[in-house]
């Protein structure tokens, strides 16, 4: 046996834990969610085939469509100010100035510790009397609204919470802004552009392939908020923080519905899916590539 | 020299990254300041930063309140294995991507990238039909288990890692007598010990801060993790603040003093390759 062949073998054997996790942990059970989307299984009695009734359910459910635009509702409110926020901070760390290290590690450390505790702390923070937000509004009089008890504030709230992990869209245009040839920028300057048309001339599109990436992937990461719902208001009041991931966690796991949790979860993944590929789309009109002339 | 306007302009750049900076610092200083003050002081009118007199009892009644020691064990075990799995198996096959020759390499890779997409509300119902088919509801397998079949992000920096180094030092190795195996296990992974803590960091991190997985697949309290734990007292609606807050703090302790040591990781380069092409 040749060299080479021995190697392939090896290359098959060491990549092997990945592909049996693949086989067992993702397309199987992507296939199995596929079929309990045909099917009634209320664990421990034996699934039964239901055809396409779930799928004739979707259509009526109101609790349905109250997640779907609760879940864009929050999509539509991170995602933008997200991103705009990450790049004021990556613009303000980008060069090395005195103390840049430690704040970007402030930005960064709410990403690192999000969970159930940091969660608690935001509901202390938002609670309608005594919480600090409310307080601060109190001294400049202005009379603070009930946030996670009011269905028309919970959702900001929600949304406000959420901005707190800003950091990975700010190191990640840190990255970007590293890219960005000097040369441009001097070039600019020599011909008298100011910061601000290098900003918009330059800047915004050298780094706009992280723009998208960010984009894709926060919008992905709306479609999973669960956590804050689940823990802080189970999706109320009022059903105002009904989001996808936790609809279906209900559905599934309380109202040991599993099969139409399966079929939610397929109309998540091809909401996500559509989202994605109209931003592929999109894409080729505003991203530019560095190198790439057709900009594709 | 600096001129009166540099350091104008100096002043506004650090007044504005304060302000900015305010909302990311304040809620833990908050955090800080609840935990230790009487139920009298935390619901103040106006509010009160500092604690005065600083009070203990909310951390020894809270103590009370739930097993943290037992809480604390569990997470460490959870996570511990968890961080070992990926350990075990996430360099291995990012080696293998990164110097074997393969056909089809290129569709696996591409394929295994794909699936980080993949969201994990889809799988996760058969998973659980699966797992309790197999008995391990109430487990820490369902947890523990997956760690083990290699993670796509950190293969995928380990093996952008491994395409840093000369290939020649490998190929040698093999000419040497080594199998693939050995050239791995002897050379390259001793080299690449800062990716390995970086991932051990990560992968620490994400699984002391799972939520949704104990939530869904455990059941009996001496099995729970710090953050089911946590979980059990009910959010805003929950009353008694001055324990909810020192029992969150405490649970935060071991991922924060492990950012204080890490940091670098995570604001330089290494967290951003996983970003790049």
């Amino acid at each position: 046996m040749s060299l080479t062949r021995r190697r392939e073998r090896w290359f098959y054997l060491l990549i092997s834990p990945w592909l049996a996790g693949f086989l067992l942990l993702q397309l199987g059970p992507l296939i199995g969610a596929f079929l309990l989307s045909f099917a009634d299984w209320p664990l421990p009695q034996p699934p039964k085939f239901v055809g396409l009734a779930h799928f004739g359910e979707l259509t009526g459910d109101p609790l349905l469509l109250r997640s779907l635009a609760n879940t864009l509702y929050y999509a539509a409110g991170t995602v933008p100010v997200g991103l705009g926020l990450g790049l004021i901070l990556a613009l303000l760390l980008g060069r090395k100035r005195r103390g840049a290290g430690l704040f970007r590690a402030i930005f960064f450390l709410p990403v690192i510790v999000s969970g159930v505790a940091t969660t608690f702390l935001w509901g202390w923070i938002f609670n309608p009397r005594y919480g600090v937000v409310n307080q601060v509004l109190g001294m400049i009089g202005i009379h603070g609204p009930g946030w996670f008890f009011d269905e028309h504030w919970a959702m900001p709230a929600l949304i406000l919470m959420s901005l707190w992990n800003v950091g990975v869209n700010m190191v990640v245009y840190l990255a970007a802004l590293q890219n960005v040839p000097a040369e441009l920028h001097e070039a600019a300057v020599l011909d008298g552009a100011g910061w601000w048309p290098r900003l918009w001339r330059i800047t915004l599109p050298m780094i706009s392939p992280a723009t998208f990436y960010l984009m894709v992937i926060n919008l992905i990461g709306a479609f999973h908020v669960f956590t804050p719902a689940y823990l802080l208001t189970r999706g109320g009041p009022n059903n105002a923080t009904l989001t996808l991931p936790l609809y279906i966690y209900l559905n599934a796991f309380s109202w040991g519905r599993l099969g139409y949790a399966s079929t939610v979860a397929f109309l998540s993944l091809s909401v996500i899916l559509a989202l994605t590929l109209l931003q592929f789309a999109a894409a080729k009109r505003w991203v530019f590539y560095a190198g790439d002339e057709t900009g594709s | 020299m600096m001129t009166r306007n540099d350091r104008f302009f100096r002043g506004i750049y650090y007044a504005t990254l304060i302000m900015l900076a305010a909302p990311f610092v304040l809620p833990f200083l908050w955090m800080v300041s609840t935990a230790f003050k009487s139920p009298s002081q935390i619901f103040a009118d106006p509010p009160q930063w500092i604690p005065n007199p600083v009070t203990l009892d909310n951390f020894t009644q809270a103590w009370g309140l739930l097993d943290f020691p037992l809480l604390f064990r569990n997470s460490f075990i959870v996570t511990g294995l968890s961080v070992f799995g990926t350990l075990l198996t996430s360099p291995l096959v990012g080696y293998a991507f990164a110097t074997l020759p393969g056909r089809g390499k290129t569709f696996w890779f591409n394929l295994m990238l794909a699936t980080i997409m993949i969201p994990s509300a889809i799988t996760l119902i058969p998973l659980f039909v699966l797992f309790s088919k197999l008995g391990w509801v109430d487990t820490y397998l369902p947890l523990v288990l997956p760690s083990f079949f290699a993670n796509a992000v950190y293969v995928f920096l380990f093996r952008q890692f491994f395409r840093t180094i000369p290939m020649d030092l490998f190929e040698s190795a093999e000419l040497d007598g080594c199998n693939p195996w050995q050239a791995y296990w002897r050379i390259a992974l001793p080299l690449a010990r800062p990716a390995v803590s970086a991932v051990a960091v990560f992968a620490f991190i994400g699984a002391w801060n799972d939520f949704l997985g104990p939530l869904v697949y455990l059941n009996t309290a001496d099995k729970y993790t710090v953050s089911l734990g946590l979980s059990l007292f009910q959010g805003v609606y929950y009353t008694q603040l001055e324990y909810l807050m020192p029992m969150s703090l405490a649970a935060l302790l071991p991922v924060l003093a492990l950012f204080i040591f890490s940091q670098h990781y995570f604001v330089e380069g290494v967290l951003t390759t996983r970003f790049e092409g």
